[in-house]
């Protein structure tokens, strides 16, 4: 029982986790500074 | 049972081995390169993997996680949607990527097959990579507003620095001053002398970057502590033999601390039987082994 209370716990604290994570994604994705990232190419490779 | 074990650690190995493989062609999977001459910058780019992969590499379709973090930080915004994903990956995962993904990762564990001398290093240089995720990574990118990490990094040299230096005319122009045609690019030497030391390096030490400086492995390491993916010690069976210690690819021994943040998940370790791979019940930090 005991251990059944702490995976059900575990499950539920993970799940709002992720979903919370996941929101946050969907919501930044189409953001202007993401689509900057995908154009992110610089010169600091060679150190310039 | 000793003949088990090898079965084992050789099923390990070359499980490793393929996800390292797999990994490197994937994330590194712009063919169309060869083709065309241009680096991807389509949808994909705006997404991270959890590897330090450089996404000015002309082969590259993510984006390195270090590097977009240090664009977020130059401009002054909080990176809510990389600290996101590097979130996601951190609480399933850990620092799996690290062990199993990442290309530079792999290019050290090949080096230390080829070298001889085995040398090990104090525990108290693993702090630095904390020092270069808080200080060079976001202190210094925001306060500079440049990406700082990347002027010194030895991964970005090898898979971006190199390629697009002799494959690019206006990126080699730009390590010499165009009126004088003096050579300008000290910060370029700077960092081939610091690729070439770590390469050498990994051939007496294990996984010396990984260790020392990667600034991705110190963050993802913080969620090694919780992730749900975690390594599970059977201490009744555990006879001591510290087998673990010689196979990991960090030098860590896994009984003393099975959820620490220099544990690469690599997996090697679980062709012990007392050792495996577990999904996590609790997770709360002070609970061990649950």
């Amino acid at each position: 029982m005991k251990a059944f209370i702490k995976f059900c716990f575990t499950t539920v604290v993970y799940l709002f986790l992720f979903v919370m994570l996941y929101i946050s994604i969907v919501q930044n994705y189409e953001h202007e500074e993401v689509e900057m990232v995908a154009s992110l190419i610089c010169y600091s490779c060679i150190g310039v | 049972m000793y003949n088990r074990l090898i079965a084992r650690t050789i099923a390990n190995r070359w499980f490793q081995l393929t996800c390292q493989t797999v990994a490197l062609l994937g994330i590194n999977g712009h063919y169309d390169f060869f083709r065309t001459w241009k680096i991807y910058q389509g949808k994909l780019k705006s997404f991270c993997v959890p590897v330090l992969n450089c996404h000015s590499c002309p082969l590259a379709l993510y984006a390195c996680p270090i590097g977009a973090l240090q664009f977020f930080f130059m401009t002054g915004r909080l990176p809510v949607y990389l600290l996101s994903i590097i979130s996601i990956f951190g609480i399933s995962l850990g620092r799996m990527g690290c062990g199993l993904l990442c290309p530079f990762g792999f290019l050290q564990d090949f080096l230390f097959r080829l070298g001889k001398v085995r040398i090990e290093i104090p525990g108290y240089w693993f702090h630095l990579k904390y020092a270069v995720l808080f200080g060079v990574v976001i202190a210094l990118s925001f306060y500079l507003a440049l990406p700082a990490f990347c002027k010194i990094c030895p991964v970005a040299l090898l898979e971006a620095g190199f390629p697009l230096a002799f494959l690019e005319e206006e990126v080699a122009g730009r390590l010499f001053n165009q009126s004088s045609g003096m050579f300008t690019g000290w910060m370029f030497l700077i960092k081939t002398f610091l690729l070439t030391s770590i390469l050498i390096a990994s051939l007496s030490i294990k996984r010396p970057f990984c260790r020392i400086f990667c600034p991705l492995g110190a963050l993802l390491g913080l969620f090694n502590r919780f992730s749900i993916i975690h390594i599970h010690v059977d201490y009744d069976t555990c006879n001591n033999c510290e087998r673990c210690e010689r196979m990991c690819p960090v030098d860590l021994n896994i009984t003393r601390n099975s959820d620490s943040a220099e544990c690469v998940r690599c997996m090697k370790c679980t062709s012990c039987k007392s050792i495996s791979t577990k999904l996590r019940l609790l997770p709360l930090p002070f609970v061990k082994n649950a």
